[in-house]
């Protein structure tokens, strides 16, 4: 399977030359030694790493590892960043999404279905458990996907982003990114049919 | 899959990636201590560039020495005071310790007695 995690991809995949990449040069900044850069970087990119990563993973504690691993590898590609090549928040997603499908990978080897805990009677956590286990079921399914299109998917509905970000995040042409879509949304209807019933969605 | 069953499928999985959309994650003090300590831990240090230090003889060791060209222009000034008061004060130096002393003083380089006696 093709990988696209390379720190610093081609100029072509990723400028986007719409805006100034704020970001971009608060990473300049903490490369040349401003500890004041990292905090304000810290502060604008771990909530959307985290969020990418907690909705693809459904895991609280795996999707604070991934935020982890993604801006540590931020701060080690820093020095040789080039300020109008990538935009960070472009590269942040790649790098989540490939963070969270390679613990996607592992899950689907450990196998889907070995957390059964009783539940909670009380109704808000009824309630509270119900929503988990949907968004649970929805990550298990993804996992069963295969990988381009676990993705694609994500990053269209889940982070609810356009075809033309989706196509610089993986490098790949639009038309690549809608048909990627289109076939991962139907893969995830198909595994998620199996388990319907235990999605609280019989009343649809 | 039967055409009914897609559709209330296809609408469950477009209500559930709308939840999932609406979930709010807000990064905890511990997680973005941790990530502080990460971008401290991997902050680049600034190498500057070596500047070459070649050795100097000659004259221009001699002036770096002394501290540069700018030091060679109180040093002229002060040979040159030097100068000048071994060539013009005597005089004015025998007024000021007669001032200072109360009586004439005279200071021979030659003295007129003999104080070894050779002249007999």
């Amino acid at each position: 399977m093709k990988r696209f995690d390379d720190p610093l991809p081609a100029a072509s995949a990723l400028s986007q030359p719409d805006g100034f990449d704020e970001e971009g040069a608060l990473l300049l900044a903490y490369a040349n030694g401003d500890t004041q850069a990292a905090r304000e970087l810290t502060t604008r990119l771990s909530p959307k790493a985290l969020g990418q990563a907690a909705r693809m993973l459904a895991d609280r504690s795996e999707a604070e590892d991934v935020t982890q691993e993604a801006l540590l590898r931020l701060w080690r590609v820093a020095p040789e960043w080039r300020q109008g090549e990538a935009r960070v928040s472009t590269w942040l997603y790649r790098v989540v999404a490939n963070l969270c499908t390679d613990r996607l990978r592992k899950r689907r080897s450990v196998g889907l279905d070995q957390v059964a805990e009783p539940p909670d009677p009380r109704p808000s956590v009824l309630e509270q458990m119900q929503r988990e286990t949907r968004l649970r079921a929805l990550s298990d399914a993804l996992a069963g996907m295969p990988e381009r299109q676990a993705q694609a998917v994500a990053l269209r509905h889940l982070e609810g982003l356009g075809n033309p970000e989706i196509a610089a995040i993986m490098d790949i042409s639009t038309e690549a990114v809608e048909s990627l879509t289109a076939r991962g949304k139907r893969t995830l209807a198909a595994i998620l049919a199996g388990r319907k019933a235990e999605l609280g969605f019989d009343d649809a | 899959m039967r055409e009914d069953v897609k559709v209330q499928v296809e609408d469950a999985l477009d209500r559930l990636f709308a939840e999932a959309r609406a979930e709010q994650h807000v990064p905890g003090d511990d997680l973005m201590a941790r990530l502080m300590a990460d971008a401290t831990r991997s902050a680049p240090m600034r190498v500057l560039p070596a500047v070459a230090v070649k050795p100097v003889g000659g004259l221009t060791g001699f002036l770096a020495a002394l501290g540069g060209w700018p030091v060679l222009g109180g040093l002229a000034m002060a040979t040159l005071a030097g100068l000048w008061i071994g060539i013009a004060l005597p005089d004015r130096l025998n007024d000021f310790a007669a001032s200072v002393l109360g009586e004439q003083v005279t200071v021979s380089l030659f003295p007129d007695d003999d104080p070894f006696g050779l002249e007999g």
